[in-house]
C-alpha cells in the first residue's frame, strides 16, 4: 500500500518504467477513496490536456514496486457523451494502461457492470474491485466474487474502500496480472442478434482504415452507437464511397443504439443472476406483500379511500377535543383578558384588537391542533412510502378514464398546493392540454381548503364529520377525473405519455423527518395567520364596525346583503356570503372572517355559535362551494403568470364561480328535500 | 431488453419499476439502471419541476436533492 508517503504534491518522480495502471467506475463508486488510500500525499492534481476535467495521477509502492496510479473521471459508460467519458477511453487506447482496475458496487452491480462491459471490450486487461461489500451485506445481497470473476472471465476482489479492507488482495491481483500469472479470458457482451451481421459487416468496411491504436471491432462498435467522436474520426478517415455506404446501413439501423447497449444489459443480468443473490425476506418481501393491495389498479383505490378517512378520522379524534380547549380555555379567556386590560381604551380600539384580531386569528389559530395532526398524518404516510402508491392508484385511475401522466404529476402536486401544480404544468409540451390543465389544477382539494372543511366539518356535523369530509374530497376529485376525461377527449386525442416511478420500500418511519415536515408546514400556516390573516380580520373588523358600530348595518353587512339574494340560493346568510368572498385572498380567511363575524357570539365559542346559526343544509352547502370556489389569489396570480393571459384568467374565475354556485345552489335544494333545512 | 422498457414506455400510463422487472423478467435494479441510461440518452427524462413551488408538494419529502436512497424517483416518457 501507501509504504512511500511524500509531502510532494505537486510534481512527482516516477521510476522509470513503473507499471501504469488506471482506476475507473462510474461516479460515486468509491474509486477516488481508494486512489488516496493508495498514493496518500504521493498525487498530483491538474486538469486533462485541452479539457477542463480533473486528472489525478500519483504513485505507491506495494512489494518493493513502484506503480503509477491514475485516476480516471468517472464515467456511466465510454461512449463519446461528455468529456470524461472521452478522456477515460482515449486514456485506456492511448496510453494503454497495464492494468485497468474497475471499481463497482456490489450492492448494484446491475449499474455499474455497465462501465465494465465497455471496459473489458477494449485492449487493457481489467481487474475488478467489487466495493461496497458491507453495504451489499447490510442490504441483504449476497455477492460471490469467485463466480462473478468466473462469469466475467476477468479477477474479482471484495473490497471495502472506506475501511481498507481488501486492498492489499488487490494488489496482489494487480501484481499477478502484471507478471502474467492471470489469464484473462474476458466473456464480451455480445450485440442483439438480429443486428450482429450488420455490425460485421460495418466492421469488414472499416477496419482497415482506422488509426491505430484503436481496436477495429471496437470502432465498429461505437459508430454502430452512434458515439459523435468515432463517427467524426472515421468520416475523416474513410474513403468516400466506403463513409457513404457505413452512412447508408447506419441510417437504415437507427435502432442499433438500443440493439448494443440492450446486448449489454442481457450480459449484465446473466452476470448479476450468476453471482448475486437477492434479498428475497424482510423489507422487500414486506414491500411486496403490502403492494399487492396498496397498489394493485382497484383494491388500491379502496385502500387510498381507506387511509384518506383513517386520516380524517384521526384528525378529529385526537384534534377536536384539544382545538375545543384551546378555543374556551386559552382564546376565550386570553380575548377577555386583553379586553380587561384595554378598559379604558377607545370602543373601536378595543373592538378592534378584541373583535378582530383575536376573534379572526385567534379562530384560525384554534385549529392548529387540527392542523398539526392533519400534517402528522400526511407526514407519516409520506413518510412511510404510502403516497408514492397513492400517486400510482391515482394514475390508474386517471388511465382508466382516459387521462394520462402528463396532466397527472402536476394535478397531484396540488394536493399540498395549487400554486405548484399549475407551475408543474410546463412539463407538458402541447398548448392546449395545458390550458386546460392549468384550468382543471384547481380542482384538485389543497391543504388549505382541506383545513377549512376540517374545521367546519366537525362544527356541523359532529360526530358525521368524518363522511361528510371524505366524502366531499371523493366528489371533488370525482370532477376532476371528470374533467381530465373530458380534456383528454378532447386534446390529448388518445395521447399516450409514460408516467415511470421506482416505489420506495415501505419502511419504519423516522419520527424527526415527521416532525421537521410538521413543523415547517405549521409554521407556514402560523406566519400566514400572522400577516395575510391578521389583515383580512382587522379589514373584516373595520368594515363590520363602519361607520356606525352596527354589524347588522355596516357597511360589511351591507356589501353581503347586496350579494344575499345569490347567497340564498345556496342558503347562505350575507355573513357565510362575506365569509366566502374573503376566502379569495387565502382560503383560511373564511373561518377568520366567521370568527369576526361571530367573535362577540353570546355562546361559548365559535363553533357553538355557527351550529346553532346555520341548518345542515347551508352548513353542507357551504362546504361544497368552499371546495369548489374560485381558487385563492396565488392560484390566479399564477394562472396569469403560466397562461399571460387575463383573459384565461378570468375565463378560469368565471369557470370556479359558476361551478361553485351550481354546485352549493344543488346541494342545498338536495338537503331540503331530504329534509336536512 | 432496453427496447422491450422502451416498448413499455411508449404504451404510456403509470408504470412501476417493480411491475416492469416482473414483465422483463429482470431484477428492479437492473430495470432502474436500463431507465437511468435511457435518461441519459434522452429518450426519458427525470421528473424535476418540484423545485419551483414544492413547498406544499405532498411529494417534497420524497423528492429532489434532498430524497434519501428509500425515496421515490419519478421519470417521465
Amino acid at each position: 500500500m501507501n509504504e512511500c508517503h511524500s509531502t510532494e504534491s505537486h510534481t512527482l518522480e516516477v521510476a522509470v518504467g513503473a507499471p501504469l495502471i488506471a482506476l475507473a467506475g462510474q461516479p460515486n463508486m468509491g474509486k477516488s477513496t481508494l486512489f488516496n488510500l493508495l498514493t496518500g500525499l504521493n498525487q498530483h492534481v491538474g486538469n486533462w490536456p485541452g479539457k477542463t476535467v480533473e486528472r489525478r495521477e500519483g504513485t505507491f509502492h506495494h512489494a518493493g514496486r513502484e506503480f503509477r496510479l491514475v485516476d480516471l473521471p468517472g464515467t456511466y459508460s465510454l461512449t463519446a457523451n461528455s468529456p470524461e467519458e472521452v478522456v477515460a477511453r482515449e486514456f485506456i487506447v492511448r496510453e494503454r494502461p497495464q492494468v485497468v482496475v474497475a471499481v463497482v458496487n456490489a450492492a448494484n452491480l446491475e449499474r455499474s457492470l455497465y462501465l465494465v462491459a465497455e471496459l473489458i471490450s477494449l485492449s487493457a486487461p481489467v481487474v475488478v474491485a467489487l466495493n461496497m461489500m458491507d453495504v451489499a451485506a447490510q442490504e441483504g445481497y449476497v455477492v460471490q466474487p469467485e463466480v462473478l470473476s468466473a462469469a466475467l472471465g476477468v479477477p474479482v476482489v471484495p473490497l471495502v474502500a472506506s475501511k481498507a479492507v481488501g486492498v492489499r488482495e488487490l494488489l496482489q491481483v494487480v501484481q499477478d496480472a502484471l507478471d502474467g500469472q492471470i489469464h484473462f479470458k474476458p466473456s464480451l457482451p455480445e450485440v442483439r442478434a438480429d443486428h450482429r451481421a450488420i455490425l460485421k459487416q460495418i466492421e469488414g468496411l472499416a477496419a482497415e482504415h482506422v488509426p491505430a491504436p484503436y481496436p477495429p471491432d471496437w470502432v465498429a462498435l461505437k459508430l454502430f452507437e452512434g458515439d459523435a467522436e468515432v463517427t467524426r474520426m472515421m468520416e475523416s478517415e474513410l474513403p468516400p464511397e466506403k463513409w457513404s455506404a457505413i452512412h447508408d446501413i447506419l441510417r437504415q439501423h437507427d435502432d442499433a443504439f438500443l440493439a448494443v447497449a440492450s446486448g449489454r444489459y442481457e450480459w449484465i443480468g446473466r452476470m448479476v443472476r450468476a453471482a448475486v443473490t437477492q434479498p428475497k425476506m424482510g423489507q422487500i418481501g414486506l414491500t411486496e406483500r403490502l403492494d399487492r393491495w396498496a397498489a394493485h389498479p382497484i383494491w388500491g383505490l379502496f385502500v387510498l379511500a381507506g387511509m384518506l378517512g383513517l386520516v380524517f378520522w384521526l384528525t378529529f379524534t385526537l384534534a377536536t377535543p384539544l382545538q375545543d380547549f384551546m378555543d374556551e380555555r386559552m382564546i376565550a379567556p386570553f380575548a377577555e383578558w386583553v379586553s380587561g386590560l384595554l378598559a379604558e381604551a377607545p370602543f373601536w380600539l378595543r373592538g378592534m384588537i378584541v373583535d378582530g384580531a383575536i376573534g379572526g386569528v385567534g379562530s384560525v389559530l384554534t385549529f392548529l391542533p387540527v392542523l398539526v395532526i392533519f400534517f402528522a398524518a400526511f407526514a407519516l404516510l409520506e413518510d412511510v412510502g404510502y403516497m408514492a402508491r397513492a400517486a400510482y392508484v391515482m394514475d390508474n385511475l386517471m388511465h382508466l378514464m382516459g387521462l394520462h401522466g402528463k396532466s397527472f404529476l402536476p394535478l397531484f402536486l396540488g394536493f399540498g398546493c395549487n400554486v405548484p401544480a399549475i407551475m408543474g404544468t410546463r412539463v407538458i409540451d402541447s398548448w392546449p392540454a395545458r390550458l386546460l390543465t392549468i384550468l382543471i389544477a384547481p380542482l384538485v382539494p389543497c391543504t388549505a381548503r382541506m383545513v377549512v372543511v376540517t374545521f367546519l366539518a366537525p362544527v356541523f356535523f359532529g360526530a358525521n364529520a368524518l363522511w361528510v369530509s371524505w366524502g366531499l374530497v371523493l366528489v371533488t376529485l370525482s370532477l376532476l377525473v371528470l374533467s381530465g376525461s373530458l380534456l383528454n377527449l378532447a386534446l390529448f386525442k388518445g395521447q399516450r405519455s409514460a408516467f415511470i416511478m421506482e416505489m420506495p420500500l415501505y419502511h419504519i418511519p423516522n419520527a424527526r423527518t415527521i416532525g421537521l415536515l410538521v413543523w415547517q408546514r405549521s409554521m407556514s400556516f402560523v406566519k400566514k395567520a400572522g400577516t395575510a390573516i391578521l389583515g383580512m380580520s382587522l379589514a373584516v373588523w373595520v368594515f363590520s364596525f363602519l361607520p356606525n358600530g352596527e354589524l347588522n348595518t355596516s357597511f360589511l353587512a351591507q356589501f353581503g346583503k347586496a350579494l344575499e339574494p345569490l347567497g340564498r340560493l345556496m342558503g347562505f346568510d350575507w355573513r357565510l356570503t362575506v365569509a366566502l368572498i374573503t376566502s379569495f385572498p387565502a382560503k383560511e380567511n373564511a373561518i377568520a372572517t366567521l370568527g369576526v363575524l361571530f367573535g362577540n357570539a353570546p355562546e361559548a365559542g365559535l363553533a357553538e355559535a355557527l351550529a346553532a346559526t346555520f341548518s345542515t343544509a347551508s352548513a353542507l352547502s357551504f362546504l361544497v362551494v368552499t371546495m369548489l370556489f374560485i381558487p385563492c389569489m396565488a392560484t390566479v396570480a399564477v394562472i396569469k403568470q403560466e397562461t399571460h393571459s387575463w383573459r384565461w384568467t378570468f375565463l378560469s374565475i368565471a369557470l370556479f364561480l359558476g361551478l361553485s354556485l351550481a354546485g352549493g345552489t344543488l346541494v342545498y335544494r338536495l338537503a331540503i328535500v331530504f329534509g336536512w333545512g | 431488453m432496453l427496447e422491450r422498457l422502451l416498448s413499455e414506455i411508449r404504451s404510456g400510463g403509470a408504470l412501476e419499476v417493480g411491475a416492469l422487472a416482473k414483465k422483463l423478467d429482470a431484477s428492479p435494479q437492473l430495470v432502474e439502471a436500463m431507465l437511468e441510461h435511457l435518461q441519459r440518452a434522452g429518450y426519458i427524462r427525470p421528473y424535476e419541476h418540484c423545485g419551483e413551488g414544492c413547498q406544499g408538494c405532498s411529494l417534497k419529502a420524497q423528492c429532489g436533492q434532498s430524497r434519501r436512497d428509500t425515496s421515490l424517483k419519478l421519470w417521465q416518457g
